[in-house]
């Protein structure tokens, strides 16, 4: 398996978005809805090559195999692919887990809302922002264990 | 064009004014009627801090309607020319008889301020809208639907709501790993509330309408608003679970799996109590009783009831006022 050094996929920040690359979020990676549903099909089906992937998506889309081939070529700059050259083709595998993409995706989201006004578009359980120290947090607990011993608080 | 252009500068420069007059009332009135904010209902909190935040706009848009209203009733020929009432006026705020001078400079500074706010508050909207539409691409992006929740690959301990008119709920591994299945129920039942009240959408209105108060009254309004949404949705699951207790233990065990995570965010650190211990807080005591507040809602209609009534004399004051600033 061969990987591009010197990438700045990880350098970079993450994000996803579907509109050709700009974002006003500024984070970098942008996965297109093509790259997506090529990432969902290596994830799902392993090791494919271009034209495995395009028997899957590129029929039913009406995508040319020459534009699979570049989504992928793509995503493998991005070091998210590896490859493999079998024979005169190459064979693609995922080189990052759908948690590991969300989970670096996820955390470049929150650091975006916390650093600003823009956590007014959503609303959440607990507020990743908003980290409790240890004590506190056990200062709540005991609270929560009186009041289930049928004390008050 | 010159009458035209001096009429909407006077306009313009009415509603300035009612703005930044209606900014500093509820600044001064703020901290007075704080305590009686906190001890609203949270339903109806959540929607009174939201008009609380849109007060200045709301109220420059009304006067300036009002005062132009028995021009524009002449103009659709509901009533006469009202010009005729008070032909000794050296100024009109009238579209049939424009002003014949250019607007004063006094005018035009009113207009340039409120042309400035108005610049900010649509940048603001336009900024959270974008980035609001992007939070929701990717995370629709990362997360494949179960029911009625989205769910993310994650080990962040994630519920959250996004989506203005039509909210999705987002639930992440990471949190379900780390509740049970009661407190997951009650993590949910939280982000139903926020979709069905369409708290990021009541957000988004405050925070932008908000712009035309003086940046501390914002600040201050919208963390109100925050605590109340939050509150209010917590108060919903509560009921879903039938157990407070149940709702306080997920918000704290949710907040430990945060505490567990590598620090990516900055904790807010201002010295008050933090929301988190508030929410529980409150949770442990009984459900209060807070009663319906109507008479804000009764203030709102008669407001409208005196401009809709009051318009000839509002008419009347606002030309004198703006012929003294001429």
């Amino acid at each position: 398996m061969s990987n591009p050094t010197g990438s700045t996929l990880f350098k970079n920040r993450l994000t996803v978005g579907f509109f050709g690359g700009h974002n006003p979020l500024e984070m970098g990676l942008v996965v297109g809805q093509l790259e997506t549903a090529v990432m969902e099909h290596l994830w799902r089906h392993g090791a494919s090559s271009a034209k495995d992937v395009h028997r899957a998506l590129g029929d039913r889309r009406g995508i040319k195999l020459n534009t699979i081939q570049s989504t992928m070529d793509r995503l493998f700059r991005k070091r998210m692919l590896q490859r493999e050259k079998v024979s005169h083709a190459y064979v693609y595998t995922h080189a990052v887990s759908r948690e590991e993409l969300s989970t670096r995706v996820i955390g470049e989201v929150l650091e975006t809302l916390a650093g600003g006004e823009t956590g007014v578009m959503l609303t959440a359980f607990a507020n990743l922002a908003e980290r409790e120290g240890d004590e506190a947090l056990v200062q709540l607990e005991e609270l929560i264990a009186k009041k289930r011993r049928g004390g008050t608080t | 064009m010159t009458g035209i252009l001096a009429l909407a500068a006077l306009v313009a420069a009415l509603g300035t004014l009612q703005v930044l007059l209606s900014a500093v009332v509820v600044a001064v009135m703020l901290p007075l009627i704080r305590p009686w904010l906190e001890a609203a209902a949270l339903a109806g909190r959540t929607r009174l801090l939201a008009l609380l935040s849109g007060l200045p706009l709301l109220s420059g848009v009304v006067l300036v309607t009002a005062c132009l209203w028995p021009s524009l009733s002449q103009g659709l020929g509901l009533s006469g020319d009202h010009c005729l009432v008070h032909i000794d006026h050296a100024l009109h705020l009238c579209l049939a008889h424009l002003p014949s001078t250019a607007p004063p400079l006094s005018a035009a500074i009113a207009v340039a301020v409120g042309l400035i706010m108005t610049a900010c508050a649509s940048w603001r909207a336009a900024t959270l809208l974008c980035s609001g539409r992007d939070e929701a691409h990717v995370l629709a992006a990362i997360s494949h639907q179960r029911g009625e929740i989205r769910w993310i690959e994650s080990r962040f301990p994630l519920a959250l709501t996004v989506g203005l008119l039509r909210p999705r709920i987002y639930v992440s591994s990471g949190l379900e790993r780390g509740l049970d299945d009661a407190e997951l129920d009650a993590a949910i039942a939280h982000e139903r509330c926020h979709s069905r009240e369409r708290h990021a959408l009541l957000k988004l209105l405050a925070t932008v309408s908000g712009t035309f108060h003086l940046p501390r009254v914002q600040r201050e309004l919208g963390s109100l608003l925050d605590l109340a949404c939050e509150r209010r949705a917590d108060e919903c699951a509560a009921i879903h679970v039938d157990d407070r207790v149940r709702v306080a233990s997920a918000l704290v065990r949710a907040h430990r799996l945060v505490a567990a995570q590598p620090s990516t965010t900055l904790a807010f650190a201002d010295g008050s109590l933090s929301r988190v211990d508030l929410r529980v807080r409150a949770l442990l005591m009984e459900p209060a009783t807070s009663r319906r507040h109507w008479w804000p809602l009764g203030a709102a209609v008669a407001s409208l009831a005196l401009a809709t009534i009051g318009n000839h004399e509002l008419h009347h004051a606002a030309e004198h006022l703006l012929a003294l600033l001429v």
